[in-house]
């Protein structure tokens, strides 16, 4: 739109230049018939000769009066032509001014326009960089939700830790209900009342060990998860296997248990000793307890071969996955070996055709070129007979040796025209030793060559 | 991407084996296509264009060999002539031979193979007892190696130069198929001096100009020389008697008897192919008119009946019609009529306002005539078969054309400021020539027929 004005302006420029100029050359001819007017005023002086020969003083008078009122009047009518003439001269003047007011208002025009069209330019700059911070704006949003992002995955990792917190204060809670053993131990020793105590205790440490269990199950679980987040990630595998280590860990903590099972058992003995009925009591206590403690073994066992048999057949999994694209890469190599086989004996067989072919031209070209050799010479040598009718024919057959001498010539076709026949014959003869082919092959003993002008 | 990669690479390293291995690998090819397909045709090439140049051929000088005078004529120099005058050989100079050869074993064509000459003529002479010379000579084949043996012609000393032409003859048959005119004569008049010294003559030269005698001379004009079939008789008309008479004479023996003198006109006597009429122009009804006389009766049998001049008789070959010049038209045109007068006269001629002295082509299918256009006379050639009227010289005055018996050439008299003189043109008008040069002026020429050999 711009543009089209700006045109639109240098247009009208022209148009008004074109109007100065009118009015240029307009006084132009103005000032060159002032010019001619004045040579005119200039020439009545040569142009009177008087050759009156009237005596009459007052026709004279009279005479010399009316050439003076008529010199007057034109004098006037020149002077009224003059002012006129100035008139136009200040009518052109003025219409000049008025041109070039009107040309510096275009100018002005053009300036406010092209002021307008920088105003428009800068509100144009100032819409971008609006439009450079509102995206400066997203950048920084997009940041902050990656902050957010990280934040969550901080708390997530903060839960765990609580987690593996809450799990250090159930161990110090065993090792509390340790200490309560062991008070029970002390109570055994001294009396079976207070068996019945410690077997309160060793129900609450059970209760405990199942509730460890609890917890290993989660752990198992969160292995679990932690192993799918492993697909997904090799830092969260590791964080799997840590909590694997800690799973052991926890394992060996309930065999210290069990030991210290053992132990309260070995008390239980003592207190045996002291009062049989409890010791059977005991010894089955004790029974019962390795028989859990077992139990507990066996399940951490049967965890631990299914957690590896797990591992086995994410191994397997994986293993099969290597393979399978193994065998992808191996196919697509025999794909591509198939293909450059066949894209060379695709080649091959082309080059093959080509060769041919090319021979073909070869061959083709060298008898052509054979031809004209053999036409050039012969023709070269042929005196045509003087005074020979029209439309004779004769074909001869011309054997040559290797060398291309001719040692025969034959008349295969008669012209009926005796000179024409020896001309041609001559001309064979004339022509030998023949040109040779450049491939030998294209030799041969036996030439036909028919004489037959074209005039 | 690799295996497109892999493939370029592939189209790569063929195509550097077909820069190497192409031109190889073609002629292997080529030599089994040809291995595979011995039965192939003869290549046969067109030839199209040639030069158009009269046929190089030496004549080598013949060797002499004997006692006795050494002849007195150059043979093979009055052999080379006539075969030059023919326009359709360039002898060779005896001073561009590379040698001369005289017999069979001592030609080496490798030598005239330089020289482009396809043929070349050796020969020699003996004297023979009774001052006779023994004539041989070959014509050699050049190119083809193969020649060709002719005589020995026994010749006396006088009649070396018509053996000269008989070897001429023999050659140019040989060469282009065609008998040779050589060995003829041709018969025409001169006139020579002024006032009651003026003589003239009716000559008899060969074919060649050379060996002129005089058959008849008279202070009166001798006009119309014409040949009998058999070459051994000329008509022709005498003024001697201060009228026209038309004479037959005996050319060897020069006896002659008077056959017409009519009052007014007896001229343009022609003998018909058969020798047994004649053909003349006789004004005594009134008018000039074709007569046929038969020799033996001397009968008359009048052929034309009109009231403009007819004159100029020439038979046609086979002897069914006669030509002859009539301004019956308004101007000088030919007109042909049945020699038997079978049928009225038509006229042949259309090209030109004047048309005159017809003569038949040897082989009947032209005319030969004087073509006349705002008082220039040329000679110019009528094909029968089709019309075309062609002229082949391109001097003022020429008349009298005459063919030779072999149809190749034309005899005519041309006029200049000097005088007259002989002069031959090929029928394709190619080749012209001034046959004898001689004072004064010789006009009316007639080439004779074949002699007997």
């Amino acid at each position: 739109m711009a543009v089209s004005s700006a045109r639109e302006s240098i247009g009208r420029i022209g148009a008004g230049l074109m109007a100065v100029l009118v009015h240029a050359v307009f006084v132009a001819v103005l000032v060159v018939s002032l010019d001619r007017s004045s040579v005119h005023l200039a020439a009545p002086p040569d142009v009177e000769p008087v050759q009156a020969v009237v005596i009459d003083e007052a026709r004279v008078a009279d005479q010399v009066e009316k050439l003076k009122s008529a010199e007057q009047a034109r004098e006037q009518a020149e002077a009224q032509r003059q002012r006129e003439l100035e008139l136009q001269a200040e009518r052109a003047k003025t219409e000049r001014r008025l041109e070039e007011e009107r040309l510096a208002e275009i100018q002005q025009r053009l300036e406010r326009e092209t002021q307008q069209r920088t105003r428009e330019l800068q509100e144009l700059d100032a819409r971008k960089q609006t439009e450079r911070e509102r995206l400066e704006a997203i950048t920084e949003a997009q940041r902050l939700e990656q902050q957010r992002a990280e934040q969550q995955q901080r708390e997530a990792e903060a839960r765990k830790q609580r987690v593996e917190q809450e799990r250090a204060q159930a161990e110090a809670r065993k090792k509390a209900a340790e200490a309560e053993r062991r008070q029970a131990e002390e109570q055994q020793r001294r009396a079976e009342a207070q068996r019945t105590q410690a077997e309160e205790e060793r129900r609450q440490a059970d209760e405990r060990k199942q509730q460890a269990e609890e917890e290993r199950r989660q752990a198992d679980a969160q292995r679990k998860q932690a192993e799918e987040e492993r697909r997904q990630a090799d830092a969260q595998r590791k964080q799997a296997e840590e909590e694997r280590r800690q799973a052991d860990a926890q394992r060996r903590q309930a065999e210290e248990e069990r030991r210290q099972a053992d132990a309260q058992r070995k008390q239980a003995e003592e207190a045996a000793k002291l009062a049989d009925t409890r010791k059977r009591e005991a010894e089955e206590e004790r029974k019962r307890i390795q028989d859990q403690a077992r139990k507990a073994r066996e399940a951490i066992e049967r965890q631990e071969g299914e957690r590896k048999r797990a591992e086995a057949e994410q191994r397997k999994a994986l293993e099969a996955k290597r393979k399978a694209e193994e065998a992808s890469k191996r196919a697509e190599a025999e794909q591509r070996k198939r293909e450059a086989a066949l894209a060379m004996q695709e080649a091959l067989q082309q080059e093959q055709t080509e060769i041919s072919r090319l021979g073909d031209q070869l061959l083709e070209r060298q008898r052509n070129e054979y031809v004209d050799q053999l036409t050039a010479t012969v023709e070269r040598n042929w005196i045509r007979p003087k005074a020979a009718p029209k439309g004779l024919e004769c074909t001869l057959r011309v054997s040559q040796i290797p060398d291309g001498s001719v040692i025969n010539v034959q008349i295969v076709k008669s012209s009926g025209n005796v000179a024409f026949d020896n001309s041609c014959k001559d001309a064979a003869g004339r022509s030998s030793p023949l040109p040779l082919p450049k491939d030998p092959s294209l030799f041969d003993r036996e030439l036909n060559l028919k004489f037959i002008p074209k005039d | 991407m690799s295996s497109m990669r892999m493939l370029q690479t592939l189209r790569d390293a063929v195509a550097g084996m077909r820069l190497r291995r192409g031109v190889i690998v073609s002629l292997w090819l080529l030599g089994a296509c040809i291995a595979a397909s011995p039965a192939h045709a003869a290549l046969t090439i067109e030839i199209t264009r040639g030069t158009e140049a009269a046929l190089p051929i030496a004549i080598v000088p013949f060797g002499f060999s004997g006692a006795g005078a050494t002849p007195q004529e150059d043979l093979a120099a009055i052999v080379s002539a006539d075969l030059a005058r023919t326009g359709r050989f360039a002898p060779v100079a005896p001073a561009d031979m590379p040698g001369r050869p005289t017999e069979l074993g001592q030609v080496d064509t490798a030598d005239w193979r330089m020289l482009r000459t396809s043929s070349i003529v050796i020969g020699r002479m003996r004297a023979v007892p009774g001052g006779q010379y023994a004539v041989e000579f070959w014509l050699v084949d050049v190119f083809g190696g193969k020649h060709v043996a002719f005589g020995p012609l026994n010749a006396a000393p006088a009649d070396l130069r018509r053996t000269a032409h008989q070897i001429s003859d023999a050659i140019y048959e040989r060469l282009t198929g065609e008998r040779g005119a050589f060995d003829t004569r041709v018969a025409y008049v001169t006139e020579q001096g002024r006032g009651d010294n003026r003589r003239y003559r009716l000559n008899i030269a060969d074919s060649d100009g050379f060996g002129a005698r005089v058959v008849v001379e008279s202070a009166a004009p001798i006009m119309s020389p014409s040949w009998s079939p058999d070459a051994q008789q000329l008509a022709y008309v005498s003024f001697e008697a201060k009228q026209p008479e038309i004479f037959v004479q005996d050319v060897a023996s020069g006896k002659r008897r008077r056959l017409t003198r009519y009052p007014g006109l007896n001229g343009a006597p022609a003998f018909s192919p058969d020798g047994r009429q004649l053909a003349l122009t006789l004004s005594k009804d009134g008018n000039a008119e074709i007569y046929v006389m038969d020799l033996s009766s001397s009968r008359l049998r009048r052929l034309t009946t009109n009231a403009a001049i007819d004159t100029e008789a020439s038979w046609s070959p086979d002897g069914t019609r006669i030509v002859f010049t009539s301004d019956r038209g308004g101007s000088a045109q030919i007109y042909s009529v049945p020699a038997d007068g079978s049928a009225r006269p038509e006229r042949v001629s259309f090209t030109g306002a004047y048309n005159a002295r017809p003569r038949y082509s040897p082989d009947g299918k032209k005319l030969a005539m004087v073509h006349g256009n705002d008082g220039i006379f040329r000679i110019a050639v009528l094909d029968l078969e089709n019309g075309a009227l062609r002229v082949l010289t391109d001097t003022y005055l020429d008349e009298s054309p005459s063919f030779a018996p072999n149809g190749s050439m034309i005899l005519y008299a041309t006029s200049s400021g000097q005088g007259s003189a002989l002069a031959a043109v090929s029928v394709d008008g190619a080749v012209r020539q001034t046959l004898v040069e001689r004072r004064g002026s010789a006009r009316e020429p007639a080439w004779s027929p074949f002699r007997s050999r």
